[in-house]
Protein backbone atom coordinates (compact mmCIF):
# COMPACT_ATOMS: atom_id res chain seq x y z
CA UNK A 1 0.00 0.00 0.00
CA UNK A 2 2.93 2.18 0.33
CA UNK A 3 3.64 3.23 -3.13
CA UNK A 4 3.85 6.76 -4.03
CA UNK A 5 0.58 7.19 -5.90
CA UNK A 6 -2.18 6.29 -3.55
CA UNK A 7 -4.18 3.54 -2.18
CA UNK A 8 -7.19 3.33 -4.04
CA UNK A 9 -9.69 2.78 -1.64
CA UNK A 10 -10.06 6.64 -0.67
CA UNK A 11 -10.51 6.87 -4.17
CA UNK A 12 -7.77 9.79 -4.34
CA UNK A 13 -4.61 9.63 -6.07
CA UNK A 14 -3.26 13.03 -4.91
CA UNK A 15 0.67 12.46 -5.25
CA UNK A 16 3.13 12.36 -1.98
CA UNK A 17 5.39 14.90 -1.11
CA UNK A 18 8.61 14.88 -3.22
CA UNK A 19 11.31 13.17 -1.49
CA UNK A 20 12.83 14.12 1.61
CA UNK A 21 16.23 14.31 0.45
CA UNK A 22 16.57 17.15 -2.23
CA UNK A 23 15.44 19.68 0.93
CA UNK A 24 18.17 22.11 1.82
CA UNK A 25 17.79 22.48 5.29
CA UNK A 26 17.00 26.11 6.47
CA UNK A 27 15.49 27.11 9.73
CA UNK A 28 12.02 27.92 8.42
CA UNK A 29 12.16 24.21 7.73
CA UNK A 30 13.04 23.26 10.93
CA UNK A 31 10.92 25.72 12.69
CA UNK A 32 7.71 23.97 10.22
CA UNK A 33 8.82 20.41 11.71
CA UNK A 34 8.85 21.41 15.10
CA UNK A 35 5.67 23.24 15.29
CA UNK A 36 4.25 19.61 14.14
CA UNK A 37 6.68 17.71 16.16
CA UNK A 38 5.41 20.09 19.49
CA UNK A 39 2.20 19.24 18.33
CA UNK A 40 1.97 15.73 18.88
CA UNK A 41 3.92 16.63 21.89
CA UNK A 42 1.60 18.60 23.67
CA UNK A 43 -1.32 16.14 22.19
CA UNK A 44 -0.03 13.48 25.12
CA UNK A 45 0.84 16.26 27.44
CA UNK A 46 -2.58 17.86 27.52
CA UNK A 47 -4.10 13.91 27.92
CA UNK A 48 -1.72 13.78 30.57
CA UNK A 49 -3.03 16.79 32.15
CA UNK A 50 -6.41 15.58 31.86
CA UNK A 51 -5.86 12.44 33.78
CA UNK A 52 -3.81 14.36 36.32
CA UNK A 53 -7.37 16.30 37.00
CA UNK A 54 -8.99 13.08 36.78
CA UNK A 55 -6.90 11.28 39.45
CA UNK A 56 -7.32 14.06 41.72
CA UNK A 57 -11.24 13.65 41.27
CA UNK A 58 -11.06 10.06 41.67
CA UNK A 59 -8.73 8.79 44.60
CA UNK A 60 -6.22 10.86 46.74
CA UNK A 61 -3.92 7.88 46.96
CA UNK A 62 -3.78 7.50 42.95
CA UNK A 63 -2.82 11.19 42.76
CA UNK A 64 -0.41 10.77 45.62
CA UNK A 65 1.87 8.33 43.58
CA UNK A 66 1.43 10.57 40.08
CA UNK A 67 2.63 13.75 42.30
CA UNK A 68 5.36 11.59 43.41
CA UNK A 69 6.26 10.45 40.07
CA UNK A 70 6.01 14.23 38.67
CA UNK A 71 8.74 15.08 41.49
CA UNK A 72 10.93 12.42 39.96
CA UNK A 73 13.96 13.23 37.59
CA UNK A 74 11.95 11.28 35.02
CA UNK A 75 9.13 13.68 35.79
CA UNK A 76 10.52 16.59 35.65
CA UNK A 77 11.72 15.76 32.15
CA UNK A 78 7.98 15.40 31.18
CA UNK A 79 7.13 18.09 32.46
CA UNK A 80 9.92 20.24 30.90
CA UNK A 81 9.34 18.63 27.43
CA UNK A 82 5.75 19.89 27.91
CA UNK A 83 6.60 23.20 29.10
CA UNK A 84 9.13 23.71 25.97
CA UNK A 85 6.55 22.09 23.68
CA UNK A 86 3.96 24.86 24.96
CA UNK A 87 6.21 27.58 24.63
CA UNK A 88 7.49 26.55 21.23
CA UNK A 89 3.96 26.18 19.75
CA UNK A 90 2.97 28.79 21.14
CA UNK A 91 5.63 31.40 19.99
CA UNK A 92 5.32 29.32 16.75
CA UNK A 93 1.63 29.57 16.58
CA UNK A 94 2.12 33.80 16.41
CA UNK A 95 3.96 33.63 13.78
CA UNK A 96 1.60 31.59 11.58
CA UNK A 97 -1.70 34.62 12.83
CA UNK A 98 0.90 37.04 11.93
CA UNK A 99 1.55 35.33 8.31
CA UNK A 100 -2.24 34.71 8.13
CA UNK A 101 -2.37 38.80 8.02
CA UNK A 102 -0.15 38.35 4.71
CA UNK A 103 2.95 39.99 6.74
CA UNK A 104 6.44 38.51 7.86
CA UNK A 105 6.41 35.83 4.77
CA UNK A 106 9.63 37.04 2.98
CA UNK A 107 12.14 34.83 3.48
CA UNK A 108 14.78 36.86 5.55
CA UNK A 109 12.06 38.07 8.25
CA UNK A 110 10.79 34.49 8.27
CA UNK A 111 14.05 33.16 8.95
CA UNK A 112 14.36 35.75 12.03
CA UNK A 113 10.51 34.95 13.56
CA UNK A 114 12.10 30.80 13.46
CA UNK A 115 15.50 31.54 15.57
CA UNK A 116 13.36 33.98 17.61
CA UNK A 117 10.60 31.28 18.20
CA UNK A 118 13.54 28.81 19.62
CA UNK A 119 15.49 31.68 21.29
CA UNK A 120 11.95 32.22 22.99
CA UNK A 121 10.81 29.37 23.83
CA UNK A 122 14.02 27.85 25.70
CA UNK A 123 14.00 31.76 27.52
CA UNK A 124 10.43 31.20 28.69
CA UNK A 125 10.32 27.41 29.73
CA UNK A 126 13.85 27.86 31.67
CA UNK A 127 12.44 30.74 33.36
CA UNK A 128 9.20 28.97 34.24
CA UNK A 129 11.17 25.70 35.07
CA UNK A 130 13.19 28.14 37.42
CA UNK A 131 9.74 29.40 38.90
CA UNK A 132 8.01 25.86 39.74
CA UNK A 133 11.48 24.61 40.64
CA UNK A 134 11.49 27.06 42.89
CA UNK A 135 8.03 26.88 45.09
CA UNK A 136 7.89 22.84 45.26
CA UNK B 1 -9.88 16.32 6.17
CA UNK B 2 -13.29 16.03 5.01
CA UNK B 3 -13.88 16.95 1.76
CA UNK B 4 -15.80 20.66 1.56
CA UNK B 5 -14.61 21.53 4.70
CA UNK B 6 -11.32 22.65 4.32
CA UNK B 7 -12.58 26.75 5.34
CA UNK B 8 -14.37 26.38 8.98
CA UNK B 9 -11.62 23.67 9.89
CA UNK B 10 -8.99 26.78 9.45
CA UNK B 11 -11.36 29.30 10.55
CA UNK B 12 -11.92 27.25 14.04
CA UNK B 13 -8.23 25.97 14.04
CA UNK B 14 -7.13 29.98 14.30
CA UNK B 15 -9.97 31.20 16.50
CA UNK B 16 -9.19 27.81 19.30
CA UNK B 17 -5.35 29.31 18.69
CA UNK B 18 -6.58 32.89 19.87
CA UNK B 19 -8.44 31.24 22.90
CA UNK B 20 -5.26 29.27 23.65
CA UNK B 21 -2.77 31.60 23.65
CA UNK B 22 -3.82 33.25 26.72
CA UNK B 23 -4.79 29.99 28.96
CA UNK B 24 -1.53 28.78 27.64
CA UNK B 25 0.20 31.76 29.31
CA UNK B 26 -1.73 31.48 32.21
CA UNK B 27 -0.71 27.63 32.32
CA UNK B 28 2.67 28.28 32.42
CA UNK B 29 2.89 30.77 35.30
CA UNK B 30 0.12 29.44 37.25
CA UNK B 31 -0.37 25.64 36.77
CA UNK B 32 3.21 24.53 36.14
CA UNK B 33 4.18 25.00 39.63
CA UNK B 34 0.83 22.50 41.02
CA UNK B 35 2.40 19.56 39.06
CA UNK B 36 3.92 17.26 41.98
CA UNK B 37 1.25 19.21 44.65
CA UNK B 38 -0.17 17.30 47.45
CA UNK B 39 -3.64 16.05 46.95
CA UNK B 40 -5.32 18.35 49.27
CA UNK B 41 -3.24 21.18 48.05
CA UNK B 42 -4.12 20.62 44.38
CA UNK B 43 -7.81 20.44 45.07
CA UNK B 44 -8.40 23.14 46.87
CA UNK B 45 -6.49 25.37 44.11
CA UNK B 46 -9.06 23.38 41.31
CA UNK B 47 -11.86 23.49 43.53
CA UNK B 48 -11.58 27.25 43.22
CA UNK B 49 -13.61 28.49 39.91
CA UNK B 50 -10.73 30.89 39.32
CA UNK B 51 -8.32 28.05 38.57
CA UNK B 52 -10.62 24.93 37.54
CA UNK B 53 -12.71 26.95 35.21
CA UNK B 54 -9.64 28.37 32.73
CA UNK B 55 -7.84 24.78 33.46
CA UNK B 56 -11.30 22.66 31.67
CA UNK B 57 -11.26 25.80 29.36
CA UNK B 58 -7.53 25.23 28.33
CA UNK B 59 -8.15 21.52 28.06
CA UNK B 60 -11.51 21.84 26.08
CA UNK B 61 -10.39 24.36 23.75
CA UNK B 62 -6.75 22.56 23.44
CA UNK B 63 -8.62 19.13 22.78
CA UNK B 64 -10.68 20.62 19.49
CA UNK B 65 -7.40 21.82 18.01
CA UNK B 66 -5.76 18.97 18.96
CA UNK B 67 -8.24 16.99 17.10
CA UNK B 68 -7.54 19.58 13.81
CA UNK B 69 -4.08 19.08 14.18
CA UNK B 70 -3.51 15.32 14.08
CA UNK B 71 -5.87 15.08 11.62
CA UNK B 72 -4.51 17.36 9.34
CA UNK B 73 -0.83 14.83 10.39
CA UNK B 74 -3.45 11.87 9.37
CA UNK B 75 -4.41 13.34 6.37
CA UNK B 76 -0.67 14.32 5.10
CA UNK B 77 0.86 10.31 5.90
CA UNK B 78 -1.88 8.15 6.09
CA UNK B 79 -3.41 7.50 2.80
CA UNK B 80 -5.20 3.96 3.07
CA UNK B 81 -8.60 2.83 5.19
CA UNK B 82 -6.48 2.98 8.34
CA UNK B 83 -6.71 6.72 8.04
CA UNK B 84 -10.62 6.72 8.90
CA UNK B 85 -10.38 4.48 12.35
CA UNK B 86 -7.50 6.76 13.32
CA UNK B 87 -9.87 9.65 12.07
CA UNK B 88 -12.29 7.96 14.36
CA UNK B 89 -9.85 7.28 17.16
CA UNK B 90 -9.00 11.07 16.98
CA UNK B 91 -12.41 12.01 17.32
CA UNK B 92 -13.23 9.65 20.23
CA UNK B 93 -9.84 11.19 22.27
CA UNK B 94 -10.30 14.49 21.92
CA UNK B 95 -14.17 13.64 23.16
CA UNK B 96 -13.49 11.83 25.88
CA UNK B 97 -10.63 14.31 27.02
CA UNK B 98 -13.39 17.02 27.42
CA UNK B 99 -16.03 14.65 28.82
CA UNK B 100 -13.06 13.13 31.53
CA UNK B 101 -11.95 16.68 32.49
CA UNK B 102 -15.62 18.23 32.56
CA UNK B 103 -16.50 15.34 34.52
CA UNK B 104 -13.46 15.49 36.77
CA UNK B 105 -13.59 19.14 37.39
CA UNK B 106 -17.90 19.41 38.11
CA UNK B 107 -17.08 16.42 40.52
CA UNK B 108 -13.98 18.17 42.89
CA UNK B 109 -16.14 22.24 41.96
CA UNK B 110 -19.11 20.29 43.52
CA UNK B 111 -17.57 17.49 45.85
CA UNK B 112 -20.26 17.74 49.71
Amino acid sequence: MTNNTSSPVDGSSRPLSPHLQIWRFTATMAASITHRGTGVVLYGGTTLIGLWLVALALNAELFSAISAFLRSPFGWIIIAGYVWSLSFHLLNGLRHLYWDSGRGLAPKTATKTAWAAYLGATLISGFILFLAGGTS
Amino acid sequence: MSQHKGTSTFIVQRATAVLIAPLAIWFLFNVVSHLGASHSDAYQWVANPWNGVPLFLLIAIGAIHMRIGMGEIIADYIHSWTGTILNLLNWLAALALIGASGWALFSISFAG
